[in-house]
């Protein structure tokens, strides 16, 4: 069933990490912050906490089924004709998902460097990188996206250099919006962290069967939650309330007000670097899809059905652009993720659980 | 009779070499034998000839058989026709006792031969000043005395189908990955070209990725460069007439690896290994950051030198990228044009190109006096890389950057960047992946890649070559 | 063949050109922006930018002459579109170092004016942000640069004064949340034109309330307030009178400088009225002092409470002027929010804080006098 790739853990972790990471890190203080105010960043804490407890449930399913992914085991607990539905309509979601992540990166492109460039330019420039980053299978992916990690690096050190500025006063006191507050920024926190259900998708290319799944899983949740707290943190500390209301990028808004000797506007570096972002996150949601087609069909040529797919998105992504330019055309998509990478994972495990019990009390 | 059996025997030689005019024989009488010696004129020593063959020959006995009677280790006995043409072409010579229905064949070539010198492209300040030659027996000699080990082994293998030339593939037998080579050897083993006088030649059939810009085999003319590499697992091909050794399967850190490195202290060698990273990148990135900051993103200038710059470029007539694109090329024509002329003449052209040029074409207003500073720091950082191949590949990747740059600004750079560093995860040489040991991390092999650790940290053979023994040193304890 | 659609693909995309490309060579860098009110309330801006310098190939020499250009319009885009009128180049304002705000202006708001910058994604937001007494185009009219450039005189200018303490360098992006906080302002370099329009002199800061100027501290001032801020530099200078009595004149005066300080604020509520007690800890160097002697402690001592005494005094001065102006420029504002978050939102903190008292307290030491008594 599945084929002969394997990469190691660490890639392992960038591969869920740098999926999440993606269009998010610029907009989610704008998004958190418009929900839960200064407690922006105990909302991130809470939904890290929560993905965990999701996670824990994914463990069991990976425990049952070590060796499929999450499209094989679809099909083992529905059956081919309701598992191949179903595998239709994740392709549809991540092919939506992708869509989503495209047009938003560029139309912050657009406003943040090229405003004159046309977008199709940008995104068939992102879709070509892409294509033929995911053409030759997860191997590939795992090794670019463990260099691409490096970058993170660059983030977390402009982060640190704002906390010079910081003002402490603005997230206190803590809780002042209000506990239901923070509750209801956990949502836009699980949009922006979006893609840790990645982890059911490339269990199975797992190498080191020493450190399981489900415990480097739990290394890249509290990388990216910390990660997103930190910067959340330093972004309302430095950035008053009212300024980040006024700013839905924030995070590339902190860094253009800063300027070293040597460099003058490190915003540019800054934006510039992070389509590698969008770009790692892309490369994987491809690699979801044509591991869904492979489910379905068994026999394909990944790199013809890669390229079919980049192409797909693309037009998919320019067609509403010719309608009307509009960069919340997707945020709809964010509540999907409600559905795809919570709901449906769970009834899943519920189901291959009691499957499995059935079997067992029908052995003994 | 025997006489003329003798010349219809050699007539035959002849024809097969064509009667080719270099073709000699001679007979003498010995006891009433007749023995003929061919060869071929050009490739013998006759001196040698002489007292190995001739004159025992003339001393020799009735009974004795020919073989027992010469001066030589290396002879053989000649079954075959074809096998005799061969050996006449190895510069043997054959020497013909039809009465005794023997033939043997005598090696007596005369071989010009340079000494080891230390190679001109790849000079080291301390440690070893040898160098391969064009022979290849010599250059097997200098490894072997390196490497006085009986795992150590050679295979020939003959390529071209019309040269016939000798490939020597070496590499040690207890630690080198079998699968790797017997890859090589396949490859080897199917190549179809008339002709291989180089390793170099052949290079591109060896290869798994022959359409990549990156070079995927190092080369060398250093015996202690290939004993290095020997002892981590890899294979050296060499070949005859040829004073090249290309290794494999290598990776990328390795062609910023000099031997020089480890003469140096852990920090020295740290440093100027870093150092010739940077030069990669900065090979590949000032050009390209030129063009985005002058044409796309001026704001980026620090407040103390726009007033200069802007000062600078008022004159010039061609947008960023073709004024980059202009010093770029003088540059590649100057360095082209001193390796083809003589060393002294060279030497004028480069002071005649690099100051009389570049003063003047900024004068002229042709291109910005900053262009000049960034592309003469761009050249000089390119040729710090070790490796030649390297350095070339890494000055024409520069081109296709600068366009991306030309036309995105940094999102250009940043997007070649990306598409560069995809193109290397993808490379894989016999299995080793070409960015390893960075990606896949092993923390073990990163030691002595950009960093370089004392020896006493790399006790264990770097993981991505597949080596069958990882321990350097067997541990005690351990040992079963 | 592969390679060669790409190459195809490559001359195309680059022969249709490069659509955000912005050569250095077609811009006219503006250098320094001032923005006034007419009186028809219309807005005036005024930029420089450097004369081309003469130069040929690779003798440029920079310039330090300016040319002027000024218009009136109704927003700041609608006065650049003017400007583009004037001269052969583009401008482009991304590299302003300095933007001189006019006091009429100042007083009306400011934010409205910059609201423009921040809406750039090329906005010089790294520029200084002045306010010049009088016409603020005046600032860019000055005779005495000392041979460089206008925006590198100001620039400097300030850099040094922030440097010793005697004002703060704010950029428009520093301003920025400061003016939307509610619970703290922001205070500007303010310049003073004098000698006829020829020379500028940096005095003090002018006080803003959220966007408006209120209020204007002089030099021997700024530093006492930005000690109070608590962000002042680490080598502040201060001159205080403390005697009146001695022989010569000079003796009357001490000099020394900031060489740590620490705040503390304590908020009290008394019957709905907020107490603020600011608690300063500084450890100073002396350096001048023309009655000498500090070997002994006691006169050390004597000095120390002298000194104690003479800057609450003076501390209290200007928080005076700071409540008269209604300027929170320590941030009370938003202590108030963290620590007393009831009380915050109950009242009116625009309205109520006029009427706040605060007590300022120093607790000075003498951590060095020199390389003498």
């Amino acid at each position: 069933m599945i084929r002969n790739e394997k990469i190691n853990s660490l890639q392992f972790i960038f591969i869920i990490v740098q999926l999440q990471v993606g269009v998010g890190i610029l907009t989610m203080p704008y998004d958190i912050y418009n929900k839960a105010g200064g407690d922006s960043w105990l909302s991130i804490l809470l939904a890290g906490l929560f993905i965990q407890v999701l996670l824990t449930g994914f463990h069991f399913l990976m425990k049952a089924y070590p060796n499929d992914h999450f499209f094989t085991i679809i099909q083992k607990v529905f059956g081919r004709v309701i598992g191949n539905v179903l595998i239709l309509i994740y392709i549809m979601y991540f092919i939506v998902l992708a869509m989503s992540l495209l047009s938003r990166y560029a139309s912050i492109l657009s406003t943040w460097m090229m405003p004159l460039t046309p977008k199709w330019i940008l995104i068939s420039l992102m879709t070509v990188i892409v294509v033929y980053g995911a053409m030759d299978g997860l191997e590939t992916i795992g090794r670019f996206l463990f260099i691409a990690s490096f970058i993170l690096i660059v983030y977390v050190g402009f982060s640190i250099y704002a906390l010079k500025f910081m003002q402490i006063t603005y997230v206190l006191p803590v809780l002042n919006e209000g506990f239901s507050n923070m509750v209801k920024g956990i949502f836009p926190s699980l949009y922006a962290m979006q893609g840790f259900e990645v982890v059911l998708f490339i269990y199975p290319f797992l190498r080191q069967k020493s450190l399981n799944a489900y415990s480097i899983a739990t290394i890249s949740n509290s990388i990216v939650t910390l990660l997103y707290t930190f910067i959340v943190f330093t972004t309302i500390v430095f950035l008053s309330p009212e300024e980040i209301i006024l700013t839905p990028e924030p995070v590339l808004y902190l860094v253009k007000s800063f300027s070293f000797n040597m460099i003058e506007r490190p915003d540019l570096l800054f934006t510039s670097i992070w389509i590698v972002f969008v770009a790692t996150s892309f490369v994987v949601l491809l690699f979801i899809l044509t591991e869904a087609t492979h489910t379905l069909f068994h026999k394909q040529n990944r790199k013809w059905m890669t390229v079919f797919f980049g192409l797909l998105i693309f037009l998919l992504t320019l067609i509403p652009y010719g309608v009307y330019e509009n960069k919340n055309l997707f945020a709809p998509v964010n509540k999907l993720i409600i559905i795809f990478s919570i709901i449906i994972p769970l009834m899943i495990t519920g189901i291959s659980l009691m499957k499995k019990r059935k079997i067992t009390h029908e052995i003994h | 009779m025997h006489d003329k059996k003798l010349a219809s025997y050699v007539n035959d030689i002849k024809n097969r070499l064509h009667h080719t005019a270099d073709f000699s024989y001679r007979t003498i009488k010995v006891n009433d034998h007749t023995i003929a010696i061919a060869y071929l004129s050009d490739l013998i020593d006759p001196l040698s000839l002489q007292e190995v063959a001739v004159e025992p020959l003339l001393q020799m006995d009735k009974h004795e058989k020919m073989r027992h009677v010469i001066k030589s280790v290396s002879y053989t006995i000649i079954e075959k026709k074809e096998d005799l043409i061969a050996n006449i072409l190895e510069g043997h010579a054959i020497l013909i006792n039809l009465s005794q229905n023997e033939v043997i064949s005598v090696d007596v070539e005369q071989v010009y031969e340079r000494s080891p010198e230390e190679p001109e492209n790849e000079k080291v300040i301390r440690g070893s000043h040898q160098g391969f030659v064009e022979e290849l027996s010599t250059n097997i000699n200098l490894i072997r005395r390196r490497v006085r080990n009986e795992h150590m082994k050679i295979e020939y293998v003959s390529i071209g189908t019309e040269t016939n030339t000798t490939i020597a593939l070496i590499y040690m037998d207890n630690i080198a990955n079998s699968r790797t080579v017997n890859k090589i050897r396949r490859k080897l083993d199917t190549l179809c070209t008339d002709m291989a006088f180089a390793p170099g030649y052949i290079e591109d059939g060896l290869e798994e990725h022959p359409f990549s810009v990156f070079p995927q085999h190092l080369y060398t003319e250093r015996p202690d460069r290939v004993e290095a590499h020997l002892l981590e697992g890899r294979v050296a091909i060499m070949a005859e007439s040829s004073s090249d050794a290309i290794i494999t399967p290598v990776s990328f850190p390795a062609f910023f690896q000099s031997p020089d490195d480890f003469h140096k202290r852990t920090y020295t060698g740290t440093m100027f290994r870093l150092l010739r990273m940077i030069s990669f990148f900065g090979t590949l990135l000032f050009p390209a950051l030129y063009i985005a900051i002058i044409g796309f993103h001026f704001e980026m200038i620090p407040n103390e030198m726009i007033a200069l710059m802007k000062g600078s470029i008022e004159t010039v007539p061609f947008p960023p990228f073709f004024e980059v694109l202009i010093m770029i090329l003088t540059i590649e024509l100057i360095r082209e044009a001193g390796i083809r002329l003589p060393t002294p003449i060279g030497q004028t052209i480069g002071i005649v190109g690099g100051i009389i040029i570049g003063e003047s074409v900024v004068t002229a207003g042709l291109v910005s006096n900053v262009v000049v500073i960034v592309i003469a720091i761009t050249a000089i950082m390119s040729f710090t890389l070790p490796s030649y191949e390297m350095s070339n590949t890494i000055r024409l990747l520069s081109l296709p950057i600068m366009i991306a740059s030309a036309l995105f600004g940094f999102v250009g750079i940043v997007a070649s960047f990306m598409l560069l560093f995809i193109h290397l995860c993808r490379l894989e040489i016999y299995g080793t992946p070409y960015l390893s040991p960075i990606t896949p991390l092993d923390a073990d092999g990163v030691k002595d890649t950009f960093i370089r650790l004392p020896s006493f940290f790399t006790k264990r053979r770097p993981k991505h070559v597949f080596p069958k023994e990882m321990e350097r040193v067997e541990r005690e304890g351990e040992h079963k | 063949m592969k390679y060669i659609k790409w190459f195809i693909l490559c001359s195309v995309l680059f022969l249709v050109g490069c659509w955000d490309e912005r050569l250095l060579k077609e811009h006219s860098l503006i250098l320094t922006i001032s923005y006034d009110q007419n009186e028809k309330e219309q807005l005036v801006e005024t930029v420089t930018f450097p004369i081309e310098s003469e130069g040929e190939g690779a003798e440029v020499s920079p310039t330090t002459d300016t040319n002027t250009v000024s218009v009136t319009g109704e927003t700041v885009k609608d006065a650049d579109m003017k400007i583009e009128q004037y001269a052969p180049e583009k401008f482009d304002r991304s590299k302003a170092k300095v933007i001189f705000i006019g006091k009429k202006l100042a007083e009306q708001g400011m934010f409205s004016t910059l609201d423009s910058i921040y809406r750039d994604l090329r906005g010089p937001l790294n520029a200084q942000l002045v306010v010049v007494d009088g016409e603020a185009k005046e600032a860019q009219a000055i005779e005495e640069t000392y041979q460089i450039l206008l925006s590198d005189f100001y620039t400097q200018l300030i850099e040094s004064a922030h440097h010793v303490g005697l004002v703060q360098s704010e950029n428009v992006q520093s301003v920025c949340p400061v003016i939307l906080t509610e619970g703290k302002d922001v205070a500007l370099p303010y310049i003073e034109i004098e000698d006829d329009g020829k020379k500028a002199h940096l005095n003090g800061v002018a006080l803003f309330t959220n966007d408006q100027l209120t209020g204007h501290l002089k030099s021997e001032e700024s530093a006492l307030y930005l000690v109070l801020r608590d962000e002042a530099p680490d080598q502040t200078k201060l001159n205080m009178k403390i005697y009146e009595d001695q022989d010569e004149h000079v003796k009357n005066y001490v000099d020394f400088a900031i060489r740590h300080s620490k705040r503390k604020i304590n908020i009290s509520i008394d019957d709905d009225k907020l107490k603020v007690d600011l608690q300063y800890e500084l450890n100073i160097q002396i350096d001048e002092f023309a009655s000498d002697h500090l070997q002994s402690e006691k006169k050390a001592n004597k000095l120390v409470k002298k000194i104690e005494a003479d800057l609450k005094e003076d501390a209290e001065k200007i928080i005076d002027k700071m409540l008269k102006a209604n300027h929170d420029g320590l941030g009370i504002g938003q202590q108030v929010k963290a620590y007393e978050h009831d009380y915050w939102k109950s009242v009116d903190w625009m309205k109520e804080y006029p009427n706040i008292e605060m007590n300022p307290s120093f607790d000075v030491k003498i951590i060095s006098h020199g390389i003498m008594n």
